[in-house]
């Protein structure tokens, strides 16, 4: 049983790792929607495995919320909001082979950073803890190197995904009420970035944020 | 006079004031000092500031613009004090007696003490005046 | 008792400071004023009991602040300092009753005011790094609060205090890191264990914590190079503040010179005096020569503040070296003397800051080439600045003679020595002391005689009245102290002794001649300050006895004689400029004067000249060439700087992963 509970735990935390690479590589907005409702699957997976090993009623309402928002709700709003015309990401300011590598090296990075970490949580769900960190760090790298609004929307969910992992793995399950209320929090920052990319859309027409640089002294 | 000698002894200081003159005076003051004739061997000195000396050395006939600053280094210099007039014109204007810009003789404006006539007087002459008032 | 008394004195000050910004405008000023008062009347008497009983005054809480919480032990050392500061915060409060000043009677300058006079006496009983820095800090921000008053009506106000701003939180960083590095080595952040435990600490660590410490206290007591902000921010304060500032304020960088130098490291190699020697001859010599040159009557006497420190700082220096090289005895006397000009400088300098206050006050303008003839328009407050001029000068018998004569015996009798190091640093410095009497006695012939006798330059003089009686009264109790402590130094001394002996756990016994004379022991050559006022006293009696006894003529009163001249105007006279003229042409490398002469002819003829116009200015050499550098390469570097974010989200956000990842590096 611990061995499939294990087993579980991993594969929907790499999962969701997996799934922060491959943001970084793919350029066209359908498939990322597609990568973006998997991970939020993932992470749900993760506090489903989570809950059911501890048997925490609390948590196995969390996940479904999770499921419910990152797995489902916010691919469909984004969809929806965008209304189809999106454009792919044409010259990301660092190239796809070059973020990826730096990928790597970030991952390399977090699992270095954080196994003392792992070693004060212990057992499987210490060790997944970097992992957690990693898509941190990665959803960082799509923010800094990304020139949509969408791919910066999608970065935030990343980063937020990854601490929610961390969460989970290091306490065994956030509280019901601040998970419902980190969600939510998601959901309200998706739908105004996503407002803000179609008035930038209808003010400038071609939506490239490197090119706004009022934000200076 | 001998009041003078006798108050001096062997030390007089005086300060020069040209209060119009034509500088024949001046120059002979100024031979009395070299040292061919050496007035300082006397004890008989020329200072600058009014307020060191024992008494006026005034040559010339008094001008108008000369008249209040006359006046003016004769009070500045303390008792007991004499006043030297060098010169004819300082003794009855001499040759510029009614000129337009002379108001009077030293006589007129204040008390002389010694009066040394000569246009211009002997340096020999003028020193042998003045060691009578030094009292030497 | 005395525990009680110190607590007693910060909560009156605190009070001082709460009324001052409740109390209504017509009550304002005499409220702080009383209030303040009676604060520094309770910190005297904490010092004074101290100085006597030898028993340290103790307040320890563990909260009131973060850190470590409150911690202040007066011992003898700190509660000289306590004193002088009282002494001069309660002369500066009873002036400030008659100052009329709309600026300094606002509230936030009647609630700040107490809190400087708080600050003033804590500062040498704070006893723990926490403590230090907090009390350190409120000094200079409330002192920062109080130049700024007048910001409305001048606008070099605002610059002076910039300056002043800027060379006060450098100096603070300095002391951060030093007294943070030795808390951090010793293990402890209490001044009693820094002390007991830095024989262990490495040398590095202590010669760095002893050359910051030197920076930072340094910069406070006005020495160069890091003095430019004392000639431009005590002249823009207002009178009172100055009095402070410049008699109570650069004491405690001296006091903090000496508790990290002597008390907390214990002394140290002979370089690190030898430095202290060389910092303070220059700055006694930089000061003395641009107070000489300066027409500005506050920046004269800021200036002389300079001066004077550097004299302490020599005499400091010359302490160290002499217990470096194994003369305990005279390490003590040297201390001694340093010490002492402290004491006789803050009341010399206070009492003239005062009085300059209250000739500005009267006369509405601080140039010398303006005064004139204010000797018979304010008798009182001339006599009172000419007292304090001859003090400054050093003439006996005044306090200053006894306090130079002391440390220049202490540097003398050094020699003959076999040491390198004192053969050459001692004789230096006697040269400097002798340099530096002379250049100071200028400076205030200068400054008594252009601005207190003759006629009035400018029309402005012309009007001045007599101050109110509770500002010269202020200026009067400290003109009284010069006068006391140079006729009976007696009164004095063993304090001044007591408080070397314990900042340096000396062990020597009997350094001076005991009793009412002024001298090393077993050296020969004394000093009876007593019987040399009552000497000369007595000849000036008999002088005007035996000249009014022979005068015959009566005195006749008649005009001064400027050559016969018809029109003599007041413009007529010498001004401090041309009295400083010669001094500024000798040492023109060192001052470097601007001069700049602006002629126009007349339109038809370049041979006749309608109107000329010379224009002369000192500027501090130190200024000039090493801060205006240093602020220019500072604003290169910050422009530099803000061409970074050009207002791309993206570098903002790598800025962000950077640091991110910068920080998990680093931990992991």
């Amino acid at each position: 049983m611990s061995s499939a509970y294990s087993s579980t735990l991993t594969l929907a935390a790499g999962a969701v790792l997996i799934c922060a690479v491959v943001v970084l590589w793919v350029t066209s907005t359908r498939s990322m929607l597609i990568v973006v409702a998997t991970q939020g699957t993932a992470l749900g997976c993760v506090a489903m495995t989570l809950g059911v090993h501890v048997g925490d009623a609390g948590l196995i309402a969390t996940a479904a919320v999770e499921l419910a928002v990152k797995g489902l709700a916010i691919p469909v709003l984004i969809d929806r909001a965008a209304g189809g015309a999106l454009d792919r990401e044409r010259r990301p300011l660092v190239n796809v082979p070059a973020s990826l590598v730096a990928s790597a090296a970030l991952i390399v990075l977090a699992f270095t950073a954080a196994r003392g970490v792992a070693t004060f949580v212990g057992a499987t769900s210490g060790a997944l803890v970097p992992v957690g960190v990693a898509t941190l760090l990665v959803g960082f790298l799509v923010l800094v190197s990304r020139r949509r609004p969408i791919f910066q929307m999608v970065g935030l969910l990343l980063v937020d995904n990854g601490i929610a992992l961390v969460a989970f793995l290091c306490t065994a399950g956030v509280p019901f009420l601040i998970e419902v209320g980190v969600s939510l929090d998601v959901l309200l920052a998706v739908v105004v970035l996503m407002v803000l990319a179609q008035r930038l859309r209808s003010e400038f027409g071609d939506l490239d944020l490197d090119e706004l640089r009022e934000l200076h002294d | 006079m001998q009041e003078a000698a006798g108050r001096n002894r062997g030390s007089l200081q005086l300060r020069h004031v040209d209060a119009g003159s034509c500088n024949g005076c001046e120059l002979e003051i100024t031979s009395m000092s070299s040292p061919v004739y050496d007035v300082e061997r006397f004890g008989i000195r020329l200072e600058a500031s009014p307020r060191h000396v024992d008494g006026l050395l005034v040559t010339g006939p008094v001008t108008r613009n000369m008249a209040d600053p006359l006046r003016r280094t004769f009070e500045a210099v303390p008792q007991p004090r004499v006043v030297v007039a060098v010169g004819d014109c300082a003794l009855d204007c001499g040759v510029f007696a009614g000129a337009y810009g002379v108001q009077g003789s030293v006589c007129d404006v204040m008390p002389v003490d010694l009066a040394i006539p000569g246009c211009p007087p002997h340096p020999a002459t003028i020193i042998s005046a003045l060691r009578g008032l030094a009292g030497t | 008792m005395t525990a009680d008394l110190l607590i007693a004195a910060a909560l009156v000050g605190l009070l001082a400071a709460a009324a001052g910004a409740v109390a209504p405008e017509r009550l304002r000023a005499e409220v702080v004023s009383v209030l303040t008062v009676v604060a520094s009347g309770c910190g005297l008497a904490v010092a004074l009991g101290v100085l006597r009983s030898g028993r340290a005054a103790v307040v320890h809480t563990g909260r009131l602040l973060p850190l470590g919480g409150l911690s202040l032990r007066l011992d003898r050392f700190g509660a000289l300092f306590v004193a002088v500061s009282a002494v001069v915060a309660i002369s500066a409060m009873i002036f400030r009753l008659g100052y009329e000043s709309h600026a300094l009677s606002s509230r936030t300058a009647s609630c700040v005011l107490p809190l400087f006079v708080t600050a003033l006496i804590l500062v040498p009983a704070a006893a723990s790094v926490t403590t230090f820095l907090f009390v350190w800090e409120l000094m200079a921000i409330t002192s920062l609060l109080l130049v700024l008053v007048d910001h409305r009506r001048r606008s070099e106000v605002a610059a002076a205090a910039q300056w002043y701003a800027v060379m006060t939180q450098f100096g603070a960083a300095a002391l951060l890191v030093a007294l943070v590095l030795l808390a951090t080595h010793a293990d402890s952040q209490s001044f009693i264990a820094i002390a007991a435990r830095s024989a262990g600490v490495p040398a590095w660590v202590r010669s760095t914590a002893f050359a910051l410490a030197v920076v930072g206290f340094g910069s406070k007591a006005g020495m160069v190079p890091l003095h430019v902000w004392l000639p431009r921010a005590h002249p823009e304060a207002p009178g009172p503040v100055s009095a402070l500032m410049s008699a109570a304020m650069v004491n405690l960088g001296i006091y903090g010179i000496i508790r990290v130098g002597d008390g907390l490291l214990g002394g140290g190699p002979a370089w690190w005096w030898l430095l202290l020697m060389g910092l303070g001859a220059l700055s006694a010599l930089f000061g003395a020569l641009h107070a000489a040159t300066s027409t500005d009557l506050k920046r004269l006497l800021a200036y002389s503040t300079t001066d004077n420190m550097g004299l302490v700082l020599l005499g400091i220096g010359a302490s160290g070296l002499f217990a470096s090289t194994g003369h305990p005895s005279l390490a003590l006397v040297a201390l001694v003397a340093a010490l002492l000009h402290v004491v006789f400088h803050a009341v010399f300098k206070g009492s003239l800051f005062l009085s300059a206050g209250s000739i500005q006050q009267a006369s509405g303008t601080r140039d010398l080439d303006r005064l004139g003839g204010l000797l018979q328009r304010m008798p009182v407050t001339g006599s009172l600045f000419l007292v304090g001029s001859a003090a400054i000068a050093a003439l006996p018998p005044l306090c200053g003679f006894v306090s130079e004569w002391l440390l220049l015996q202490a540097l003398l009798h050094g020699l003959p020595s076999s040491d390198l190091a004192l053969a050459i640093a001692l004789p230096v410095g006697v040269a400097v002391l002798a340099l530096t009497g002379g250049l100071t006695a200028l400076t205030f012939v200068k400054a008594a005689g252009i601005g207190l006798l003759g006629q009035p330059r400018r029309a402005q003089a012309v009007e001045t009245r007599e101050v109110r009686r509770s500002m010269w009264a202020g200026a009067g109790i400290l003109a009284t102290l010069c006068l006391v402590f140079g006729v009976a130094p007696f009164l004095i001394l063993p304090a001044v002794l007591d408080a070397a002996r314990t900042v340096t756990a000396s062990h020597v016994l009997d350094p001076l001649v005991r009793g009412w004379h002024v001298g090393l022991a077993g050296a020969p050559g004394a000093l009876a300050p007593g019987l040399l006022g009552l000497g000369l006293l007595a000849s000036v009696v008999l002088t005007a006895g035996i000249r009014r006894a022979l005068q015959r003529a009566a005195v006749r009163r008649t005009e001064a004689w400027g050559c016969g001249r018809e029109l003599q105007t007041a413009r007529m006279q010498y001004t401090a400029t041309s009295f400083g003229e010669p001094l500024t042409r000798v040492f023109e490398d060192v001052l470097s004067p601007a001069h700049d002469l602006d002629v126009s002819h007349v339109a038809e003829s370049r041979y006749y000249v309608e109107a000329a116009t010379f224009h002369t200015s000192l500027e501090d050499a130190f200024e000039r060439h090493g801060y205006r550098h240093a602020a220019s390469a500072l604003g290169w570097w910050g422009r530099l700087a803000r061409r970074v974010p050009n207002g791309s989200v993206h570098r903002y956000l790598a800025f962000g992963l950077v640091a991110l990842v910068v920080v998990l590096v680093v931990l992991g």
